[in-house]
């Protein structure tokens, strides 16, 4: 495909020339003719090339000369040679003489002449496949090989007044008057206004140029990922940096975030974490090189495995450093290829390949720690004491029982402190890449280790990938990739959302573990010792692929592709503690395999017609089968407790479980654009599951958008300011297949292992007729303009709309089930996604800033009358309501203390204060408090280099959205007995007459007084916030030096994440607030440092 | 020439790996759910189905927790050791809380109708099935009609007054489920205590009818651990027994202790019939549990985990006071006395469990159909009654205690009285109290309470 890129070359040769004498003195006998002359490149200044096949033959030369030119110099050197040379912008090219023969047949019967050169990046790089042409004759073209060399035969005249036009994708074009020059190297300055011209927009088709692109996509460049971050896997990485795709974190490693794109595409399960039967997934779907990532979970695994196994990040599989690209398909024109399994936007990640040219070696290692900030701050021992005692004598205990009961007044065990530390981090890596014009290969692989600042929680990573393209012929190419990597990862359970009371040791007397009688609850430095909670797993993706090119035009292109992920858990709770010393210690092993693979096979064909009509069809179908095996076993007795095998256990128990799907689906799509100005997209997806059961045998989805580039337009011409502008609009329908098998025909689910060892079945799926399939329907208006040169916007307005939004719903109870699943409500995404990047300074001195920013609205638009009355949970009074974010934050607003008697106060339905107690708690009572999602959330970036220092600064930012927070941290002191509490208990009510937002301690045993009401406005904070998320510097040797190290370079850069934080709503002083509830285990801040080399 | 063999290569990758996309490809099935219809083909599929029956009624939400606690706790033979974040207060203190979250016993409610449903899924696809004798599918519709009807009689207990509140029981009793609707659309309709009896002891006498014509399904498992002929018997003797029909309740009962096939557990060997995996002789029926189950329905009472939320039962000095210090069944045998902070509990050591498994749980077993017979006979001929309830209740008095003098009483009251009293003393902790103390019009008196 020819791309061409409108671009004007900046720099010459002339850059790299140096003041340096232009007199030359050597004297030297017998030399080698290298020494020779590197010495004069040296001397001069000159860059010289040659090939060393040239030179291997010759003699040692000896040459004596004071002070002379270069010319006179070089003409020494090749008197009497096979080669000749040419001096052209401060270069030295050697080149071999043309034979006798040649020299006849040239002036003969040709009296061209041949122009070489070179065309470089700015960065120094050798661009290889740029396009030279003549620009008064456009047949005349050369394509630079990997070297970045390209050899052109002009005619004298040509050659005399002619204009080169040097072009490469993503730089600026440049135009060279040849005046006669034999030799020419340029170098080609990057793009501005078009940083990612290159669009990846789907695993189906080839990267399109920006302007083609109809659909909204966010592209995430390696560079912008940032990948020397100390952050586990690349979807924790892309918080902040794309508009609209939002990144909900959690503060342990390794495990799977959520990422939401333009908002929460499913409903919220009303029925909380109680219940089982999930909902459809709000994931997106990702891509790694055209095979899709299977979800670590599906919706329709037996309960044994639900409820207790940990899961890793089956993305957390790919080396974020391998990533070229990612692409974030938002709206309907760019996702709907993908049909049913689009609802919740694509993220296609394109990996890098290997380049042709010399073999590069890059070499990185970094190191750092961590610590941990924001923690919640706890009450000391003292205070503990102090508070345990005025709970007890509320009570109605006396007061000296009380303060024999409430434990010590004097003793401080900082548990926090004692289980935690601060933690190192280490990564090491290694890329080799290179081939020739046909092979080229790129083979990376990593050590990854990093602690988690809780002691017994590390996690390590090792990844390989390998990745080759060959070239057979003209009409075929085949490329293979694998990517195995391994990952080991310690995760205690320390209890560390439930703190110790402070006023109890860790050891007894003689020095073995203390053991905390009916706290409900370990002691944790034991669990740390004795305990082991470990995975081990392995992801493997590849996939290969063969090109068919038969003639101009059309391609054909089968990829096979496999992802795989097997986890083996392994928990045991050793007898010595409260863990397991009722069961004589008790281990359980989860054995998983995500076995899946894809064959996909596409037939594309891109005519152009009377150089204005472009047509672009891609036909293809997929297959995939997706297949989990479970298995699960666990013991008790463990009579030696180093020996922790299973086969040692006393007590024996297994269960097991397959889930398998395959699916088969028809895509196409057809783009076509006029006079590069107008363009349009369409496709459209058949996906037929066996998920979907015999009743709905397929689904069909397709996306629309249009796009005009106005810039191209002749009376554009008159807004010089302006350089590009863009409109695009899109619609269309996705699906959301992630939904358990035959959900709607009532299914029997089989238990381990069965009533008195009988086979058993019970039936977990009521038959439903109601459940048909979500429909999401997406609309997308969408911006993009340049100006300036310096300036890129991208603004888009979408509403995406989903029907028939599945749920389960609470039913009677007496037909036999309390939840079934349903469509129950309709709802609507409303918002703006916006980027902004601007290049401040573009001189020596560089600062680059983008901002991006995602706003989106939900609504619950509909709720089906059939369903409305049971639309609600009530035991989080959540509630689906017209007019309602489904993620809206339902309870009671609190009134605060009653002066007199110190109960916690609510306003009732009608506004009217009533103590807790008196508070009808029915979901229809229920308050919004707040949406859990923000309304505008992202990122500001923020780049500055000068010389080989560079800066970058990376803020993220949350405005709105609130946060419910553990209850049980100021539970009024119920559970003080249980666990520690938070210091905001200090500000207690004490005695009648106090104002306090606290309430009265008591332990509220009889359901009087202290009532919990969990989903209180008490608890909801703001959660508006702006982060210092990442700072890092790096200084890179400069191009001069390391240019004259072979090519060698060398960064070293130091990092620092989770700097600073501000909150909108302040923590009282001494206090707890939003900036310490909200991670109930805290976030950690990590600095690391770290040198990369490349030969 | 050349080309063409990468031609075949890309003509086999296409249609080798794309090409299964037939139907066959799609029609995969998640071999660890099955469809309703399809799991309804066979006989075997029938027989899981039953069996499934039977773990549901293990639930903990039933016979493991709830349901069992509920009238030892009402009734005032258990106490919480524990203060914070005790189970079942609202139930303990008689608080009416209307959201079903709050309800200590909505999630019982649940579970014993969802037992209905399947029973019921049984019962309307059984017949679709394509193998079985006759006697093998008869067996499978007579468990789930004894099922039913057990799990029906459970909720009219839980969630109604007692048969004989009203003169003819046309009080508000539950919701009747003898076929599954529409799980979202339907609505229900309560129906009288008199309806709800009626359609337990028909259900019994369906199930009764097919057990003689039907034969044993279960390859596993001692045959007390199914449900039974028998089991069926025994249960229409409560049901009447609650009922007041006496004189049904008496010869159901009278019947199968005369049959002589569930002689009650010695004296000697009382204790351990609590412990361990052996089954009760006298068992008619009880809920098997497997080895490695993690826990016992004991836990909930006993010290053995020290877990807060499990020691929190204790027993009442109620309870304690009624038994003579020799009784195998009393303080001094079947408790355990442990300190939780700084206070002495008792705790029972019925459903002790082994390591950590979890003990069967009886059901019904022969001790209770000696208090059927004996109250049965009281109720039924006040006069000579006495002298026949007195043999039923000192055959129990004497297992328990051999020393025991022989109990006789001159009054019906008086003889009910003592009933009351044993049924206690041998029935604690397996369901019965609190369901006594209305059907038998009882005042509700707990002296060791720590309710407010």
């Amino acid at each position: 495909m020819r791309i061409l890129i409108i671009a004007l070359l900046v720099v010459s040769m002339q850059v790299y020339a140096r003041a340096f004498s232009q007199k030359i003195s050597i004297a030297v006998k017998d030399a080698r003719i290298e020494r020779i002359l590197e010495s004069v490149k040296q001397q001069s200044g000159y860059l010289l090339f040659y090939d060393y096949d040239l030179i291997k033959e010759v003699k040692p030369l000896t040459i004596n000369v004071k002070e002379v030119t270069v010319k006179q110099v070089m003409d020494l050197i090749v008197k009497g040679q096979s080669f000749d040379y040419t001096i052209q912008n401060n270069t030295i090219v050697l080149k071999k003489k043309p034979s006798f023969l040649e020299t006849i047949t040239t002036s003969l019967f040709n009296d061209d002449i041949e122009i070489k050169g070179h065309v470089y990046s700015d960065g120094g790089e050798p661009l290889s496949g740029a396009y030279v042409s003549l620009k008064s004759n456009s047949k005349k073209i050369a394509i630079t090989n990997s070297n970045g060399e390209f050899t052109l035969s002009l005619t004298k005249q040509e050659a005399l007044q002619g204009v080169l036009i040097f072009s490469y994708v993503g730089y600026n074009k440049y135009e060279y008057r040849i005046s006669g020059h034999r030799s020419v190297d340029v170098t080609l300055a990057k793009n501005i206004q078009a940083l990612s011209d290159v669009v990846v927009t789907n695993s189906y088709s080839k990267p399109k140029r920006k302007e083609e692109v109809t659909g909204s996509i966010v592209v995430v460049t390696n560079k912008e990922l940032q990948t020397d971050r100390p952050i586990e896997s690349f979807d924790k990485m892309l918080e902040g940096m794309a508009a609209g795709v939002q990144v909900e974190t959690n503060t342990e490693l390794g495990t799977p975030v959520k990422v939401n794109i333009r908002g929460q595409n499913s409903l919220t399960n009303l029925n909380g974490a109680n219940i089982t039967t999930l909902t459809t997934s709000s994931q997106p779907l990702y891509v790694i090189d055209g095979v899709p990532v299977m979800e670590q979970r599906r919706s329709d695994e037996p309960l044994a495995f639900i409820n207790n196994e940990e899961l890793l990040n089956p993305l957390a599989g790919i080396n974020p450093a391998d990533i070229e690209s990612i692409s974030v398909l938002k709206d309907a024109a760019a996702a709907s290829i993908y049909g049913a399994n689009a609802s919740n936007g694509v993220i296609i990640i394109t990996t890098k390949k290997g380049r042709a040219g010399k073999t590069k070696l890059d070499i990185g290692y970094s190191n750092g720690w961590a610590q941990s900030i924001n923690g919640i701050k706890w009450l000391n021992g003292p205070q503990y004491h102090t508070l345990m005692k005025e709970e007890l004598i509320n009570d109605g205990k006396a007061p000296d029982v009380a303060d024999i009961l409430a434990g010590s007044s004097t003793m401080n065990t900082p548990w926090f402190e004692l289980a935690n530390r601060y933690s190192t981090y280490d990564n090491a890596e290694l890329e080799l890449s290179g081939g020739s014009e046909a092979t080229q290969f790129r083979l990376s692989g990593s050590f990854y280790n990093q602690q988690a600042i809780q002691k017994g929680n590390d996690y390590q990573k090792v990844y390989f990938r390998v990745r080759i393209d060959h070239k057979i012929n003209n009409q075929f190419a085949f490329g293979v990739t694998l990517a195995p990597s391994i990952t080991h990862k310690n995760a205690v359970n320390v209890y560390g959302i439930v703190p110790i009371i402070p006023n109890v040791p860790v050891y007894n007397a003689d020095s073995t573990f203390f053991s905390f009688a009916n706290l409900g609850v370990p002691n944790p430095i034991a669990v740390i010792t004795q305990n082991k909670d470990y995975a081990t797993g392995g992801t493997f993706n590849g996939n290969m692929h063969l090109d068919y090119t038969p003639i101009k035009h059309l391609r054909f292109t089968t990829l096979l592709g496999i992802d795989a992920l097997m986890n083996k858990l392994t928990l045991f709770q050793s007898p010595q503690n409260a863990t397991g010393a009722s069961k004589g210690g008790f281990e359980q092993i989860f054995d998983r395999t995500n076995f899946s693979w894809i064959s996909s096979s596409q037939a594309n064909w891109a005519p152009t017609f009377n150089n204005v009509h472009k047509l672009d069809v891609t036909v293809g179908f997929d297959a995939q089968s997706e297949d989990t095996k479970l298995l699960n076993g666990s013991g008790t007795g463990f009579s030696y407790s180093k020996l922790i095998e299973l086969s040692t256990a006393t007590n024996r128990n297994s269960a097991s479980s397959t889930n398998k799907s395959n699916s088969y689906s028809v895509l196409s799509q057809v783009l076509y654009n006029y006079d590069s100005k107008y363009f349009l997209s369409l496709s459209t997806r058949i996906d037929a599951a066996s998920i979907f059961g015999k009743d709905v045998n397929s689904t069909v989805n397709s996306g629309l958008g249009i796009g005009w580039l106005i810039n191209k337009e002749k009376w554009f011409s008159n807004y010089s300011w302006l350089d590009m502008l863009r409109l695009r609009v899109s619609y269309g329908r996705t699906g959301n297949s992630r939904i358990g098998s035959y959900e709607a025909r009532g299914l029997y689910s089989f238990s381990d292992p069965g009533y008195n060892n009988v086979v058993s079945s019970t039936l977990t799926t009521a038959p439903n007729p109601y459940l048909t399939w979500e429909i999401g329907l997406k609309q997308n208006t969408g911006i993009d303009f340049s100006f300036l040169k310096r300036f890129n916007v991208t603004v888009d307005i979408y509403q995406n709309t989903l029907k028939n939004a599945i749920n389960p719903i609470g039913i009677p109870p007496e037909n036999g089930f309390t939840t079934m699943l349903a469509n129950v409500a309709d709802m609507s995404n409303k918002g703006v996604d916006a980027s902004i990047s601007a290049q401040i300074f573009t001189g020596k001195f560089r600062w680059t800033s983008t901002l991006n920013l995602g706003n989106n609205k939900n609504i619950v638009t509909n709720v089906y009358n059939k369903v409305a009355r049971y639309a609600s949970d009530p035991s989080i009074a959540a509630v689906l309501k017209v007019g309602v974010s489904t993620s809206a934050i339902w309870g009671f607003r609190y009134a605060g203390v009653d002066k007199t008697t110190g109960y916690e106060q609510y306003y009732d339905n009608t506004g009217k204060v009533v103590l807790a107690t008196q508070l009808d708690r029915t979901p229809t009572n229920a308050y919004s408090l707040g949406d859990r999602l923000p309304k505008v959330q992202g990122g500001f970036i923020n780049s500055f280099s000068y010389e080989g220092i560079s800066l970058t600064v990376n803020l993220i930012y949350n405005i709105g959205g609130y946060l419910l927070i553990d209850y049980n941290n100021e539970n009024n002191g119920r559970n003080l007995s249980n666990r520690n509490q938070s210091v905001n208990l200090l500000d207690r009510w004490q005695k009648p007459g106090d104002i306090a937002t606290i309430p009265r301690l008591a332990s509220g045993i009889n359901g009087t007084g202290n009532p919990i009401v969990a989903n209180s406005s008490r608890y909801v904070y703001d959660n508006t916030y702006i982060k210092v998320s990442n700072v890092s510097l790096a200084y890179s040797l400069p191009k001069r030096i390391t240019r004259n190290l072979g090519g060698m370079s060398l960064t070293v850069y130091g990092n620092g994440t989770n700097l600073f934080y501000w909150y909108k709503e302040k923590s009282p002083a001494g206090r707890n607030g939003i900036k310490e509830y909200r991670f109930s285990f805290p976030e950690s801040q990590t600095f690391t440092w770290g040198v990369k080399v490349g030969i | 020439m050349k080309q063409h063999k990468y031609i075949i290569i890309l003509i086999v990758l296409v249609v080798a790996l794309s090409g299964t996309g037939c139907r066959k490809f799609l029609e995969t099935n998640s071999p660890n759910t099955v469809s309703v219809a399809e799991l309804f083909t066979d006989y075997e599929g029938a027989r899981t189905a039953i069996a499934g029956c039977y773990d549901q009624l293990k639930a903990s939400n039933y016979y493991f927790r709830d349901f069992y606690v509920y009238p030892e706790l009402t009734g005032g033979n258990i106490k919480y050791a524990i203060t914070s974040a005790p189970s079942f207060t609202n139930t303990y203190n008689f608080v009416n809380v209307s959201a079903q979250s709050y309800n200590d016993m909505y999630n019982f409610y649940a579970q014993a109708y969802s037992v209905i449903y399947s029973a019921n899924n049984i019962l309307e696809n059984v017949d679709h099935v394509t193998n079985g004798q006759p006697e093998q599918l008869n067996r499978i519709k007579a468990d789930a009609y004894t099922i039913r009807a057990m799990a029906h009689f459970d909720l009219v207990r839980v969630f109604a007054q007692n048969y004989t509140y009203t003169n003819d029981a046309s009080h508000v009793g539950i919701v009747i489920k003898i076929k599954n609707t529409d799980s979202i659309a339907s609505s229900n309709v309560i129906s009288s205590v008199k309806e709800v009896y009626k359609q337990v002891i028909s259900d019994l006498d369906t199930a009764i009818s097919l057990y003689a014509v039907s034969t044993n399904i279960y390859p596993a498992g001692s045959v007390q651990t199914w449900l039974s002929s028998d089991a069926a018997k025994a249960l229409k003797a409560r049901v009447c027994l609650y009922k007041g029909d006496y004189s049904q309740a008496y010869s159901l009962s009278t019947a199968i202790i005369n049959s002589g096939k569930y002689p009650l557990v010695s004296n000697a060997n009382y204790d351990t019939s609590w412990s361990g995996k052996t089954i009760s002789s006298e068992s008619i029926f009880e809920l098997a549990f497997g080895t490695g189950t993690g826990g016992s329905y004991g836990d909930y009472f006993n010290t053995k985990v020290p877990q807060s939320l499990y020691v929190q039962f204790a027993a009442t000095n109620d309870l304690l006071s009624l038994y003579d210090s020799a009784d195998v069944r009393g303080h001094n045998f079947l408790y355990q006395d442990t300190i939780v902070k700084g206070n002495t509990f008792s705790f029972s050591r019925k459903y002790f469990g082994t390591g950590d498994s979890a003990n069967n749980i009886k059901v019904i077993r022969s001790s209770e159909l000696y208090l059927i017979a004996a109250e049965a006979a009281v109720q039924l001929d006040p006069a000579n009654g006495l002298t026949t309830a007195a043999t039923y209740l000192n055959t129990l008095r004497n297992r328990a205690n051999p020393l025991a003098p022989y109990f006789t009483a001159s009054t019906k009251q008086a003889m009910l009285d003592e009933i009351f009293n044993e049924r206690r003393r041998e029935l604690c902790y397996e369901g019965h109290l609190f369901f006594d103390i209305a059907r038998m019009h009882r005042n509700l008196i707990r002296n060791d309470c720590t309710s407010n």
